[in-house]
């Protein structure tokens, strides 16, 4: 609820912010379509509210205003204009020490866009600022009670609680017992006679029957609910050759998981991306923020890449690197992530998680037969992106059909 | 006794009780339960188990069973590549355009680099996408792992750099000696490797490059030559030709290039047009040609000559030309007259072909082709094939000259096997100089030779291929060479000096071609557009363009003294005692692939008999000496003898018999020892200069033993022979029937059909409307209204079209991933195979009406299958497929008994482990080369599970997907389903059907051809309809053409032969 106000608040006052602009031709842009290009040409070495591997961006639309000509064609081919001798392009490339590689293919629409995003992006991240953090801590506050210490705590104290009172209880009725037979004048109540009754009635059949029933159930259901686990392993999370962060990748720098995990679109597999997918940024980045080179290193031990001197070793022979593979479907059946990816629609994160939250990636499902029958059941079909107006189940166009997967 | 009208052997015929106790089962061994529990077997183990050991023996297995199964899950990896290739996707096929050494234009399916299915190119105007079974098997070979891994110097591996220098060395003492070099191949059909091999010669004074081939078509050119002054084989015009005449010729199994002549055969056999070809075979063995023939002569070897000159003459009176002098020998039924009738109607449209490697033969052929005036017409001297170039006297001068040889190459050649002078070559290689094998694979000859400097596989080939003359097609690698093995081309460069690189050479000669182009592309555009399309044409081979002049072909003169000469020879032809047929089997062919265990298990057509080599034998000759399957023969001929099963052939000629080449490889790898087989090679004598694939003078005799066999042709029984129906009295209106006509519908005279076409059969238009039972339990299995805006395949198989090439029984064996299992299995009735061609006789045994009926899983909507499977693993799909759930089924079998079609197939064991397929199934886990080739699209199925056709369902799921990727969505945005289009989804048995007959597509889109052959054809009906499993495979009903005359004499025949026999109640 409270992060959902917080989008609420940036978008009224981006919104606000957009309308008091008035005139600017920024209005007119698709930032989201800008979000898009940003992701795929910016994202690896820039980011909006800090420097990376190249300059910080928010704020770039006022630093270069009125200047837009420059920028643009500085955005399409920097080396071009570093090596004209562009005192301004020159003057960055001292200063950062890097050169932004060329985008030819970007159109001014495209730079229009991912302005927009710029700017869309630096106005919200300004004013979540001035708001002074006080929506900052509002993460967290729809946790699984169960995962919470407190919770185990006062059902601690809660159980405690009953044992006294059940002790409590028998402190009472034994003094009772021992008032109404000191009354009638009994023999009056022993440690040995509480023993004897309890025993008799631990050997009453009917006691007997009722435990061993609860316990051959209670075991039976447990025993098949784990044997129903076998072979799943929702949460394996191996050690990866390569301390490969998402949470960095996917989360902080937003790269999109199609620019590495390429075959979601074409292929069934999503392929793990070879070498040389990774070297198209860490070509220059070599230093990464938590491991320093080491991680890093392990790529170019693989192809084969002197960073020192920046360039491939020539001869080097090359290394594949194992990567632990986490999602194992079985052998019988066939999976297809383009049929899903493309034609059904779906989110990577459906099925694999918040991965670009993952420091560590795991598998996120279960991806048991039953929770691919579920989907089939409750997902209704896409008409070119929207749900058809018969509302369609993926059952529906057979997809519960054995040969759908099996084959 | 009552027999059925249609039959698959002997047995079916004569109904004996033994025999009809062994088809009754679906599963005809027990499982030997009792044999294993039995005393006898205690002792033989040495202990007696009592009950206590039982349960201590159980304790332990489960507990270590239990402890076994504790460790932690093994690590999976996903290894991407280092830097990936561009144009790999993984898990998406890339295609490539290239060509099998057979000359057939390909298309190579290859997953992550390695080529897994080859399929014809549809773009080839020559095969127009068939392929032959052994065009399919050919992949195989490429991951065969008995292959050369490296060269060898004698029988030590060697480097390549090492070999070179000493051949080097050698060839340069012999040149400064003027010694002799000789390179013996079989046909070379690749222009480029001729002109390697002709550059490599070049460099000594005497040197020559010899070419043979293991069935020689030498008297073909040699008889051309003589008649027509052109020492080439012809192009024939089988789709030109209204008459056809075979003449020991099996031009539809394995004469010359059946792929091609098998699809023009069928354009003249469709009963849709207006006008069928009518084709008259006359021949020793019942081949494939002949079965599909619409009248057949059975003749013998001797005679066959004397029956050409008494058809010449035939022809030659009706047309008023001089006869040849001869001519007694007559056929039956007056056969030379009724073809000679047919014939002369339709001159210049007409072709008779001869399959006998005897130039008079081919001479008196060529005589009759001439008066009739199909020169130019039905037969093209102008564009020549170079499938098959060898020459029997250049052969016989090499073996003659071959102990004065100082150099011997074997390129692409094993005479010490397949030809009959292994004696003369073994001995000559010992005492040569230098002996080179350029084999890919060990065989006989790489075997004797002091190098072997091992060739790619043509997969791992660059290339090029002429078949036909001016019709180009490439070869291209699709995977990087497996072994350290080397180009035949480059060997040869290499070794005359040369530094060019084969396949530069190769693209220098296709500049020459490029040349001929007229559409003004670059070298490198043109070289691409090869390399994509597979095919080039030289301007004469190209369409002619409209307006263009194109000069006459110049009528050939036929030579008239070659003529007479010939027929005196053909007429002194005499032969004593029996005769034997040397001839080759659709599968196996010459031997060059007997190490292929797809082929080895591929049924022959006719005898339905697999792994073996076998003596065949008449029906009359059976049955007059008592000779029944599987007797073992001993056959002497010219000194020689042989000893082989019998096989009883209905069909042949009597006073025949009849004996394959290409069995008995003593070195053609580990496939080639599970059986070991008889070598008839030995046995082909030379006859004036030419191969004969016959001989006479044999003699025969009982051996009193037997020999199994794998024979499948009684297996999987449609029909219950058990029940003894009888068939439909004359004019009878009782519900009499014979079961085998629910089999097979066939009409025997075209003509008849064109006036009646409804009368065909009752089926007509009813496929479509499947009518329900009135009561039934299954709701669900019927047609869903709801899905009818969804998919429902179905299939038609055209019977006519279908010569039972067996090309999509191997097709399928690759696409699917099927096990080889072996002989001892097979006759066990447990082959594999998940689409059989069913063969059916009828008529007279001793020449005998034959159908060929493939036969898979029917799909049906009432399955009979679905309903006893206790698991539910075998259910049907929305859009009409029968789904077998491999992981689902507990193996009771019950659907196989229950399945009328018997079509369900049981994994007995696991052949991917078990011992005895080691040598047998190449996905055997022993074989880390050979499971390359396994669809990865597939599972592998595990010992204990059912499995059938699919109708390719990965190939539906690919399709589907595909077209709905293309539309971004499943649905369009009216809300239809977003289909294939149709012809985009080919199963494997259709795709490489080289006629055509297989039809397969979605009912449900009115536009589809399989639509509208359910809608429209009348020849359409289901088998054993009655049984009201409401399939979805239709078959097409055969049209024979014959005339009404000829369907008279033939039942007239028949009638007789059933009384004589007793087999007509």
């Amino acid at each position: 609820m409270l992060r959902s106000a917080h989008f609420l608040k940036i978008f009224i006052l981006t919104f606000s912010l957009m309308l008091s602009w008035g005139g600017s031709s920024l209005i007119a842009q698709d930032a989201a379509a800008g979000q898009k290009v940003f992701r795929s040409y910016c994202a690896a070495c820039h980011k909006i509210d800090r420097a990376m591997t190249g300059p910080q961006l928010g704020g770039i639309n006022e630093k270069y205003a009125g200047d837009e000509e420059w920028l643009y064609s500085w955005i399409r081919n920097a080396p071009e204009l570093i090596n004209a001798g562009d005192p301004k392009a020159v003057a960055l490339f001292e200063e950062w020490g890097t050169m932004m590689q060329a985008n030819p293919t970007m159109t001014d629409a495209d730079i229009d866009n991912v302005l927009a995003y710029i700017q869309q992006e630096w106005v919200a991240s300004q004013t979540a600022t001035a708001d002074g953090g006080a929506t900052g801590a509002g993460g967290g506050d729809q946790a699984n009670p169960l995962d919470q210490p407190q919770f185990y705590y006062a059902l601690f104290a809660l159980v405690a609680v009953l044992l006294l009172i059940t002790l409590l209880l028998l402190v009472i009725t034994a003094t009772l017992v021992s008032a109404v037979r000191a009354k009638e004048e009994q023999e009056p109540l022993r440690l040995s006679e509480i023993q004897k009754r309890t025993w008799s009635l631990l050997k009453n059949r009917f006691v007997i029957t009722a435990i061993s029933l609860i316990v051959l159930v209670g075991g039976l259901t447990k025993w098949v609910e784990w044997s129903r686990g076998i072979s799943i392993h929702q949460g394996y999370m191996p050690e990866q050759p390569i301390k490969y962060s998402h949470k960095l990748h996917a989360g902080e720098y937003g790269i999109e998981c199609e620019y590495c995990h390429s075959g979601v679109t074409k292929s069934k597999n999503a392929w793990i991306p070879s070498t040389n997918v990774c070297m198209n940024c860490h070509k220059l980045i070599q230093e990464g923020p938590k491991y320093g080179k080491e991680e890093i290193q392990k790529i170019y031990d693989a192809i084969g890449f002197d960073p020192a001197k920046g360039q491939y070793i020539e001869g080097y022979e090359q290394k594949a690197v194992e990567w632990v593979r986490i999602h194992n479907l079985p052998d019988h059946a066939y999976f297809n992530h383009a049929q899903h990816v493309v034609v059904g629609g779906l989110e990577c994160q459906t099925c694999h998680g918040e991965v670009q939250e993952m420091e560590v990636v795991y598998q996120y499902s279960t991806l048991s037969m039953g929770w691919c029958i579920n989907c089939h059941r409750e997902e209704k079909v896409k008409t070119l992106g929207k749900e058809n107006p018969e509302g369609l189940t993926v059952e529906d166009m057979g997809g519960l059909d054995c040969a759908r997967c099996h084959y | 006794m009552n027999t059925p009208k249609y039959w698959r052997g002997i047995e079916e015929l004569e109904q004996k009780p033994e025999f009809l106790a062994t088809v009754k089962d679906e599963f005809p061994t027990d499982i030997p339960m009792d044999q294993q529990l039995s005393e006898v077997t205690e002792e033989k183990l040495g202990f007696k188990a009592n009950r206590r050991d039982f349960l201590k023996l159980m304790g332990f297995g489960l507990t270590a069973a239990t402890l076994s199964a504790c460790v932690e899950t093994p690590k999976k990896f996903a290894i991407p590549y280092v830097e990936k290739p561009d144009d790999i996707i993984p898990g998406v096929a890339n295609y490539y355009a290239t060509s099998t050494l057979e000359g057939i234009s390909v298309i190579a399916k290859c997953r992550e680099g390695r080529p897994i299915k080859l399929e014809g190119n549809p773009d080839s105007p020559v095969t127009q996408g068939g392929m032959d079974a052994i065009g399919q098997a050919s992949i195989l070979n490429l991951y065969d792992i008995d292959r050369y891994q490296a060269p060898m110097s004698g029988s030590t591996t060697a480097e390549w750099d090492a070999v070179d220098s000493e051949i080097a060395a050698k060839l340069k003492e012999i040149k400064n000696s003027g010694g002799k070099v000789r390179i013996l191949s079989r046909s070379l059909l690749s222009p480029s490797l001729r002109s390697a091999a002709a550059s490599f010669l070049a460099g000594f004074a005497d040197a020559k490059h010899v070419t043979y081939d293991p069935i020689s078509y030498s008297a073909i050119a040699e008889a051309n030559e003589k008649s027509f002054g052109k020492k080439v084989i012809p192009s024939y015009h089988i789709n030109k030709a209204k008459v056809l005449v075979g003449v020991g010729c099996d031009f539809l199994g394995t004469w010359l290039e059946p792929t091609s002549q098998s699809s023009q055969y069928a354009e003249m056999r469709d009963p849709a047009h207006s006008q069928m070809s009518r084709h008259y075979q006359i021949e020793s063995m019942l081949s494939t040609t002949g079965s599909n023939a619409d009248m057949r002569f059975p003749v013998k070897p001797s005679d066959t000559g004397k029956a050409l000159i008494s058809l010449y003459n035939a022809v030659a009176r009706q047309l008023g030309k001089p006869t040849l002098p001869g001519g007694s020998f007559s056929l039956t039924m007056g056969g030379e007259s009724m073809i000679a009738n047919d014939l002369v109607k339709a001159q210049g449209a007409s072709l008779v072909l001869c399959g006998i490697n005897d130039p008079a033969c081919q001479t008196i052929t060529n005589g009759i082709n001439d008066i009739l005036g199909n020169m130019g017409k039905t037969i093209d001297l102008n564009t020549p094939v170079y499938y098959k170039q060898g020459s029997d006297s250049d052969m016989m001068e090499l073996v003659g000259e071959l102990n004065s040889v100082d150099a011997l190459f074997f390129l692409d050649a094993n005479p010490v096997y397949d030809t009959p002078f292994a004696g003369a070559f073994e001995s000559a290689i010992k005492g040569m100089k230098l002996s080179v094998s350029l084999a890919t694979k060990p065989d006989e000859t790489s075997a004797l030779c002091a190098y072997v400097a091992p060739d790619h596989n043509f997969l791992e080939s660059w290339g090029d291929v002429m078949a036909v003359e001016g019709i180009y097609s490439v070869v291209q690698p699709t995977i990087n060479p497996i072994y350290n093995t080397r180009q035949a081309g480059d060997s040869l460069l290499k070794w005359s000096g040369a530094s060019t690189k084969f396949a530069d050479l190769l693209k220098s000669n296709w500049q020459a071609l490029h040349g001929q182009q007229a559409d003004g592309s670059s070298f490198q555009e043109f070289w691409d557009k090869v390399l994509r399309k597979g095919i080039a044409m030289a301007k004469k081979a190209q369409p002619p363009v409209e307006g263009e002049e194109t000069a006459p072909a110049a009528a050939a003169t036929m030579d008239s003294a070659a003529l007479s000469a010939a027929a005196s020879q053909a007429q002194q032809t005499s032969a004593s005692g029996y005769e034997l047929v040397l001839y080759e089997k659709v599968g196996i062919r010459d031997g060059r692939y007997a190490g292929n265990p797809w082929l080895q298990e591929l049924p022959d057509p006719i005898t339905r008999t697999t792994w073996d080599n076998y003596i065949t034998v008449p029906f009359q000759y059976a049955k007059e000496n008592g000779v029944k399957q599987e007797d073992v023969l001993k056959l002497s001929v010219g000194g020689q003898e042989i000893e082989g099963a019998a096989v009883i052939l209905p069909g042949q000629a009597m006073g025949t018999f009849g004996l394959a080449l290409g069995y008995g490889r003593k070195n053609g790898g580990r496939t080639t020892k599970h059986v070991e087989t008889i070598d008839a090679y030995p046995l082909l004598e030379m006859r004036d200069g030419n191969v004969a694939y016959s001989r006479a003078g044999v003699t025969v005799d009982k051996t009193g033993r037997t020999y199994p066999l794998a024979c499948v042709q009684t297996f999987h029984t449609l029909f219950d022979p058990t029940k003894k129906t009888p068939r439909k009295p004359e004019g009878s209106i009782d519900n009499y029937f014979d079961r085998t006509e629910e089999i097979i519908s066939e009409v025997e005279s075209f003509e008849e059909y064109k006036k009646h076409p409804e009368a065909v059969n009752g089926h007509a238009g009813t496929a479509l409307n499947k009518k329900h039972h009135l009561i039934t339990l299954w709701e669900s299995h019927y047609r869903d209204k709801a899905a009818d805006r969804y998919i429902r395949w179905a299939m038609a198989i055209d019977l006519n079209k279908c010569t039972g090439c067996g090309a999509c029984v191997v097709s399928c064996h690759a696409e699917n991933n099927v096990s080889v299992v072996g002989k001892e299995e097979v006759r066990k009735r447990r082959e594999m195979h998940w689409i059989r061609i069913d063969r059916y006789y009828s008529g007279a045994p001793e020449n005998p009406n034959v159908v060929f009926q493939p036969m898979m899983c029917q799909h049906c909507d009432n399955a009979p299958c679905e309903t006893v499977c206790p698991v539910l693993a075998t259910i049907h799909s929305q859009e009409g497929l029968n789904q077998m759930a491999y992981n689902r089924c507990v193996g009771t079998r019950y659907c196989a008994n229950n399945c009328p079609y018997k079509v369900r197939r049981f994994n007995w064991y696991n052949y991917v482990n078990g011992d005895d397929f080691q040598n047998v199934n190449p996905a055997h886990e022993t074989n880390p080369l050979g499971r390359f080739v396994l669809n990865p699209d597939v599972t592998v199925r595990f010992r204990g599970v059912m499995e059938k056709c699919s109708f390719c369902v990965q190939r539906l799921q690919e399709g589907k997907l595909k077209a709905k990727i293309r539309a971004g969505s499943s649905l369009n945005p009216d809300g239809s389903a977003v289909k294939p289009e149709d012809g985009s989804i080919k199963t494997a048995c259709q795709q490489s059907c080289p006629t055509g007959a297989i039809v397969f597509g979605d009912l449900n889109d009115p536009n589809s051809e399989v639509h509208k052959l359910y809608k429209e054809n009348d020849r359409l009906y289901h088998v054993i309809e009655e049984v009201k499993t409401l399939p979805s495979v239709a078959y097409m009903t055969k049209i024979r053409n014959r005339t009404a005359d000829q369907i008279k004499q033939i039942e007239e025949r028949t009638e007789e032969v059933m009384f004589e026999n007793e087999w007509l109640g």
